[in-house]
């Protein structure tokens, strides 16, 4: 049997690749980070070294519902290879798995651990991680470009393109994998520079190159900037701004600089609010809830150049919560048309699937030539 | 206008290409670089095809069991394409051989056929294969029946479920067909364990075919493309066309064919080789790929001694129709992985030029040939096609009174949700990501027709 497939393999029949693949299984690593994304929800720009203050803040785990929402829509087969507890034991058998547990820590985890883990799945024929850049940062530091790679974003900046769309995506992409349909890119792993933050936009540093699995439309890319006509863009908002209005503006450099055009210095990675004349910067998930309640706010948002996000990625503290509280129609999306050039959809991946399928269809970019309809996808 | 041969015509003889080659072909080497064994292919393969496929014999004898078969629908006949050609304005004369009017509806019974036979005469009950659109498993199940042999094919399931008709056709013809990965195996048992909704891959197929043959007595394996007997069975449509050629007295200048596996070009072209080599006419090779699946375009040749031929599929993921995945390019036929080392060679040696079109620039080729000849051509040959309008228009503008003849390989009747993509203009160069992509960036176009995209 062997021999008669690697005889068709000299004449390019590559049967032989699928047929070793099955006979052997497919073994996969699996890593969660479980204080990744944390942060988010309660303004913090990154959850690492900051656990107990978010903590205080009021801030609860997330990666572990992400992680689950990828094992359960895996439906494979396949071997696990995992962390003890809530690195990933506890949900791989929640999921109805029975993983190999390779690493044990207990339940303070460290960035440390994420590495000693990944270090023994580098013979591994994937590794998924649950984290966000600063998780992506540390796989990357062990496996370099050598194991495959691919991330389920959980984090609070996710500006890196190893990550898939949302958990079921991710799903989807290991699917493909298992089947030997994906091909393998080198994708960087980058994260903001945190020593541009106090100038007026966000600067990321690349850190290295995982090689990710990647299926179209399945797995974002990296975040880029881009140029475009920010003047005529301004100009565009203030003329339908509401000096009376209640306004709550998420991060990145296109809407700093139209709070700039409104008179006031915007945090670029934060979320601030603009309430009838009073700037408040920095505001967290429990503030937003607060103002969302009392006013008919709307949110303006940018979507991550690249990437296509308006929601999930950057500004957890715009929760499912704050959301269903805002109607859809006075969510205005802002964008220079050359940032839009470069993306096929909105992206939302809040966590909710629900609302994630509730915020999809057309909706109105407001950009430097206009408004253009452009498509939110989940 | 078209020329018609006589059934006694039907040629008496395969030509096989082998003595002819530039250099010789290095035995077939394994993964490891081991040569494979005589022995280790008598395991699937009949006795006497192995023999075919390592023959330095430049002529090989047709049984007369397989011609009286062949009757049924040969000799096929060239059309000189007037219509077309008028069509066009082109002072080139444009010919086709009809390969689309065999019971299955394309070149492939031209082998299958034979290799019913001689499994048949070498005692052998039941014949395996593996097929995916169905073009092969159908022209299996076609041959077998002619000599009663059983027929088992496990066809990837996706096609399976999508594409019920060739399935149908194959069961008419007796053959049991099972959705790949199946139960029937082993493999396709330890695949569906793991992968309960496994869509099924050619490489799947394949290996639950070649499971089937080693494990049962009686049982052998065949394959529609790649090997050297199944060119060799193909020969007979260039030997004919060659003979076609005598009657009107003419000769063509260029030869082009559609490449997947290679079988259909190189059955039309080698005899023509032969005149090349041993009568010094002269005459052009052209193959057509897609621009989906560019091995010989793109893909890198590496067959020497001590190596092997290694095309990476440069788009494997584009191969099945997942409900997430860009629509595949409609040419299924030319999707395959694997290529004949000789076309290889040749293209390596520069005696074939290679060249790739993209899924749209074929269908409108298609649809100016369906409209002029009336023929449906499957969207194999209709790469083909769009490479000899090409031509044509080129001898249009240079004054040149080229013949051209190409291969219509089959015809198109079980592909018309292809042409209907086509006709609703839903049909991607494949360079894009999706088709939705395409449409908003229309939308954005007609919003703002002033932007530049």
């Amino acid at each position: 049997m062997d021999r008669i497939l690697k005889f068709l393999n000299c004449y390019g029949i590559d049967a032989i690749e699928d047929f070793e693949r099955w006979s052997r299984g497919v073994k996969i690593g699996f890593v969660v980070n479980p204080i990744a994304g944390m942060g988010g929800r309660v303004g913090l720009k990154g959850t690492d070294g900051k656990y107990d203050l978010a903590l205080k803040l009021g801030a609860k785990p997330v990666s572990n519902e992400r992680a689950f929402e990828f094992l359960r829509n895996l439906r494979l087969n396949v071997e696990i290879y995992t962390c003890s507890g809530e690195m990933g034991e506890r949900v791989a058998r929640m999921a109805g798995y029975d993983p190999n547990v390779i690493y044990k820590t207990n339940d303070m985890t460290t960035s440390e651990d994420t590495k000693l883990a990944v270090e023994r799945m580098r013979n591994l024929d994937l590794i998924v991680f649950v984290g966000g850049d600063g998780t992506a940062r540390d796989v990357c530091e062990v496996v370099g470009d050598e194991t495959p790679v691919i991330g389920v974003p959980s984090g609070v900046k996710m500006y890196s393109g190893v990550f898939g769309l949302n958990p079921r995506a991710c799903a989807e992409v290991v699917r493909f994998f298992v089947r030997g349909l994906t091909h393998l890119e080198l994708r960087e792993v980058v994260d903001v520079d945190e020593s541009s933050l106090s100038d007026d936009r966000i600067v990321l540093k690349i850190f290295g190159y995982l090689n990710v699995p990647v299926v179209s439309n399945f797995v974002q890319g990296v975040k880029r900037r881009y140029g475009g006509n920010l003047e005529n863009l301004m100009r565009n908002f203030l003329n339908i701004f509401d000096r009376d209005g209640v306004y709550i503006f998420g991060p990145g450099g296109t809407v700093s600089h139209i709070v700039r055009s409104l008179g006031f210095e915007k945090t670029v990675t934060g979320v601030d609010v603009y309430v009838k004349g009073e700037f408040v910067k920095d505001v967290s998930e429990r503030e937003l809830l607060s103002i969302v309640d009392r006013y008919d706010a709307w949110i303006v948002i940018t979507p991550i150049g690249g990437q296509g996000f308006i929601f999930g990625r950057g500004n957890l503290q715009i929760s499912p919560d704050v959301l269903r509280r805002v109607e859809r129609s006075r969510i205005i999306v802002v964008s220079t048309v050359d940032k839009l050039r470069d993306i096929d959809f909105l992206r939302v991946d809040t966590g909710d699937e629900e609302l994630d399928r509730d915020l999809e269809g057309e909706i109105e970019v407001l950009t430097d030539v206009g408004l253009l309809r452009f498509f939110v996808k989940a | 206008m078209k020329v018609l041969l006589s059934e006694e015509e039907i040629p008496k003889k395969w030509y096989n290409i082998l003595p002819d080659l530039p250099e010789s072909l290095p035995p077939p080497l394994d993964k490891d670089g081991n040569p494979v064994k005589k022995e280790d292919l008598e395991v699937v393969f009949a006795k006497e095809l192995i023999r075919q496929e390592m023959s330095d014999e430049r002529w090989i004898r047709i049984p007369e069991e397989v011609r009286e078969v062949y009757r049924l629908w040969r000799p096929t006949p060239l059309f000189r394409a007037v219509r077309l050609e008028r069509y066009l304005k082109t002072p080139a004369r444009i010919y086709y051989k009809f390969e689309s009017i065999s019971p299955a509806g394309s070149h492939k019974p031209n082998t299958a056929v034979a290799q019913a036979y001689y499994n048949m005469k070498e005692g052998i009950e039941r014949l395996t294969t593996e097929t995916g659109a169905g073009q092969w498993g159908s022209a299996l199940a076609f041959g077998c029946s002619m000599f009663n042999l059983d027929a088992t094919i496990y066809m990837v399931k996706v096609s399976y479920m999508q594409k019920p008709f060739r399935r149908i056709l194959m069961e008419l013809w007796g053959a049991e067909v099972y959705p790949s990965p199946s139960e029937k195996t082993e493999f396709g048992r330890k695949i569906l364990e793991k992968d309960p909704e496994n869509p099924g891959s050619l490489g799947i197929a394949i290996s639950e075919a070649i499971e089937d043959a080693v494990t049962h007595e009686n049982t052998k394996y065949t394959l529609g493309s790649v090997l050297n007997h199944v060119l060799l069975h193909q020969t007979i449509i260039g030997l004919e066309a060659r003979r076609q050629f005598e009657e009107i007295d003419d000769y063509p200048d260029l030869i082009v064919g559609c490449i997947g596996g290679g079988s259909s070009f190189s059955g039309l072209f080698w005899p023509f080789y032969y005149d090349r080599v041993h009568r010094n006419v002269n005459v052009e090779f052209l193959a057509v790929e897609p621009t989906a699946c560019p091995s010989v375009t793109k893909g890198v040749y590496t067959y020497d001694h001590g190596d092997t031929a290694r095309m990476t599929p440069l788009l494997k993921m584009h191969t099945l129709g997942h409900d997430f995945i860009p629509p595949p390019i409609h040419a299924g036929g030319l999707r395959y992985h694997g290529m004949a080392p000789t076309l290889c060679l040749l293209v390596k040696k520069g005696i074939v030029n290679a060249r790739a079109y993209n899924q749209v620039e074929v269908f409108d080729a298609a649809s100016i040939f369906a409209k002029t000849e009336g023929h449906i051509p499957a969207p194999e040959p209709a790469h083909a096609i769009k490479a000899v309008i090409d031509e044509a228009i080129k001898c249009r503008e240079n004054g040149e009174e080229k013949s051209i003849l190409f291969l219509l390989c089959g015809h198109g009747h079980f592909d018309m949700k292809a042409y209907q993509d086509y006709l609703e203009g839903k049909l991607l160069p494949y360079e894009y990501p999706s088709e939705e992509v395409e449409r908003s960036i229309r939308r954005l176009k007609e919003l703002y027709p002033w932007i530049e995209f």
